[in-house]
């Protein structure tokens, strides 16, 4: 198996951060400010029109042939702040990426389009255009096209069975998960960086399209700012970063640009604006951050299933958000989740004889998550992106009353289809929980868990909103195509420009609107 | 006097203590030891006796330690310099004399024994104040993950690693 590195590193199109020892001052038509799903999109979208583009990206350049398959190496390598970033009250833990590619290096491949609910709300309550799913359908289709998403036609590994098999002895309704893959060989390892770039991430397709088309690709570069005058955008500050991506030096390198669009993800974004001081009259930066948080329901099986191997996810159920108006409780996307040792050793939070039975056990452990539907009602307002003393974002994130009922709700659900299953043990992974030999035990004590962070175990891999679109600015940072409305020449194109959560795995609608918006873009 | 109960739950000197208030103690400033770059000796006493009581029932031993330690600090040396920082707090948790007292002892958390880690690390597991759980999320996380990333653990939870992959 041999694969041929799309990305030639010796490129001068290439730039590595590390070595830049003098300020320097370029100039190009667009700078793009994040390598992931919506900044690859939407250079390759400009580089394809034919203009000079630059891709700042503050993470490390790692290749196909460097991906190892190993939890130590890859945490520390292609995440944000190794895998450990947490919610200001620390009652969260995000997973994002910080690597060329941004989450998609590290994603886990499942695609969906837009839900046709979300786009409506967008469109009735947050006054955005051009969005409905007729609209959106051929971005969608175009985006597949690109990205290889296609339905998985292997057989789900067992991780994923078990789910599928309890929902359909409780008669829930259950759908099959498509893919960004070609060429799959089924290992398990997408969290990891994809060893045999079978993962269609930006890192194997839309940045190397760029390069291809002339883009300039810049990596150990963190944006500090954004220079505006008069109320234009003109420039971006970057620095270069040390080795570890965390420190950034004192070498700057100033970009003038025609055009600005940051792709930082849902807390990079808002947090260059924040930096930037860019106007916010109606001081919506930053607000309504949302992360679908996800609670986790571990259960015995008696059969070996081996949760490391095979697609991560493949099997899914939106029973509990379609039977869930907006208006009424949370609702909550069901799916499996990959698990490796030492995922599974820090999320179980014990120590002790108890931390050792779980892991012995860890083959034979199966994992369910809930990914609960946050935004769409008063009583979810999401996070707020806040810069830390030393400039660097956080999130601080409340998880409110009426979210925490959906989690209990989500545990119920999980436990329940993990029994139905054939589960011999279900333990809802929170601190005062135990492995449940029932399901009518497990419902008792499930309904008493008390609902505090800390204690239940909640996190998130899917950032959203903060630099909202609305056409109303005193609802979004941007206009429907991401223009900001009081900064001309600059634009956001990433996770962060949803009025809500997606309410499901957003990469194809980041991939999807950042199409859209960078062909719309005139310069 | 006034019960430590008390203080755990008004928990003021818990969260000044945990909040940054002696952050610029001379703890802070301590030189590593000569083999690590976070950790000095102090540090490397409690992480070591935390380390054999979190990972219990694994086959961890005393001679393991070392090579623990330093992927704990390899673990910690990965995170932004502010939460470096708090880690550093976290410490002083264990090491200055309001955090020992807070959490019911006198003497060096070094030299504890297994039950008194244990029964304190339970006691911050459960605690009312979010603030020490998120410690015990902390701790838990370091020695555990750090554990469980090197493949000499793997085999006795069964996980045969990643397949090798023919070039
Ligand atoms: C483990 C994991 C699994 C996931 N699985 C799925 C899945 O299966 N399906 C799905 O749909 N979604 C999944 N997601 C989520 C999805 O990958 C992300 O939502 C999506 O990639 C976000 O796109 P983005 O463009 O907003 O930001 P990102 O992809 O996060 O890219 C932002 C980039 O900007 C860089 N950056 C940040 N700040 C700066 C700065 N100041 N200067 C320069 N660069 C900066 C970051 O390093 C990063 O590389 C997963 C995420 C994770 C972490
Ligand atoms: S499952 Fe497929 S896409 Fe994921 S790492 Fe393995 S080969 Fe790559």
């Amino acid at each position: 198996m041999s694969f041929i590195e799309p990305i030639n590193i010796n490129s001068n199109q290439v730039i590595d951060g590390r070595e830049i020892v003098n300020d320097l001052n370029l100039e190009f038509d667009v700078v793009v400010i994040g390598s992931g799903s919506g900044g690859a999109m939407a250079a390759k979208v400009l580089s394809d029109r034919g203009y000079k583009v630059f891709i700042a990206e503050e993470g490390p350049l790692k290749l196909t042939s460097e991906f190892k398959m190993r939890e130590s190496k890859a945490y520390p390598e292609l995440y944000q702040e190794s895998a450990g970033r947490l919610t200001k009250d620390k009652g969260i833990k995000i997973l994002q990426g910080r690597n060329v590619g941004g989450g998609t290096t590290i994603n886990w491949t499942t695609s969906f389009k837009t839900p046709k609910r979300s786009l409506d709300w967008w469109i009735d309550r947050w006054k955005v255009s051009g969005c409905t799913t007729e609209e959106m359908l051929p971005h969608f289709a175009e985006v597949e096209k690109q990205m290889g998403i296609s339905p998985w036609e292997l057989p789900a590994n067992e991780n994923n069975e078990v789910l599928g098999r309890g929902l359909s002895k409780l008669g829930l309704s259950q759908g099959s998960i498509s893919r960004n893959v070609v060429d799959c060989q089924n290992l398990g390892y997408c969290g990891m960086g994809c060893p045999v770039g079978a993962k269609q991430s930006t890192l194997v397709s839309l940045i190397p399209d760029a390069i291809n088309n002339g883009a300039t690709l810049g990596h150990h570069l963190r944006c500090e700012k954004i220079i505006t005058k008069k109320g234009i955008a003109e420039a971006v500050v970057l620095r270069s970063m040390d080795k570890t991506c965390l420190r950034p030096s004192s070498v700057s390198i100033k970009i003038k640009a025609k055009k600005i669009i940051l792709a930082a993800g849902a807390i990079g974004s808002p947090a260059i604006l924040l930096r930037s001081k860019i106007d916010d009259p109606h001081k919506l930066v930053g607000k309504r951050t949302f992360v679908h948080p996800v609670c986790l329901s571990g259960a015995m099986m008696s059969e070996e299933v081996g949760a490391w191997q095979g697609a991560p996810q493949v099997i899914y159920s939106d029973h509990f958000l379609e039977t869930r108006p907006h208006s009424g409780k949370i609702g909550f996307k069901l799916e499996a989740a990959p698990i490796h040792p030492v995922i599974l050793a820090s999320v179980i939070e014990m120590h002790g004889e108890k931390h050792r039975y779980v892991m012995e056990n860890y083959p034979y452990f199966q994992v369910v998550i809930a990914l609960l539907r946050d935004g769409f009602h008063p009583e979810s307002i999401g996070g707020e992106v806040y810069l830390k003393d030393d400039g660097t974002p956080g999130l601080d994130y409340k998880i409110t009353p009426y979210v925490w009922k959906g989690i209990r709700d989500a545990w119920l659900a999980s436990a329940e289809i993990q029994f139905a299953a054939g589960a011999k043990k279900v333990w809802p992974i929170h601190r005062e929980a135990d492995f449940y030999n029932t399901w009518s035990e497990a419902k008792a004590s499930i309904n008493r868990l008390p609902l505090e962070i800390l204690k239940a175990k909640i996190v998130s891999a899917h950032v959203m909103g903060g630099c909202a679109m609305s056409e109303d600015e005193k609802l979004g940072v941007v206009d429907s195509l991401g223009k900001h409305h009081h900064t001309d020449n600059l634009y956001v194109m990433d996770g962060s420009i949803f009025p809500t959560s997606v309410a499901t795995n957003p990469m194809e609608s980041i991939l999807s609107f950042a199409l859209k918006n960078a062909q719309a873009l005139k310069i | 006097m006034i019960h430590r109960r008390t203080f755990f739950k008004t928990g003021i000197i818990g969260a000044a203590l945990l909040g940054g208030a002696y952050s610029i103690t001379s703890s802070l400033k301590s030189t590593p030891h000569p083999d690590y770059k976070f950790f000095d000796k102090e540090d490397l006493s409690i992480m070591g006796v935390f380390s054999l009581v979190i990972l219990k029932g694994t086959s961890i031993k005393e001679e393991d330690l070392p090579k623990l330690l330093k992927d704990i600090e390899a673990a910690i040396m990965g995170l932004p310099p502010l939460v470096q920082l708090e880690v550093k707090e976290l410490m002083l948790l264990f090491r200055l004399r309001p955090g020992r007292w807070l959490l019911g002892r006198n003497a060096p958390w070094g030299e504890a024994s297994h039950e008194d880690v244990d029964a304190m690390l339970n006691d911050i597991k459960f605690h009312s104040l979010p603030i020490f759980r998120g410690a015990y999320a902390a701790l838990c996380e370091l020695v555990t993950a750090s554990y469980y990333a090197n493949s000499n653990s793997w085999k006795g939870i069964g996980y045969p690693g990643p397949l090798e992959l023919s070039e």
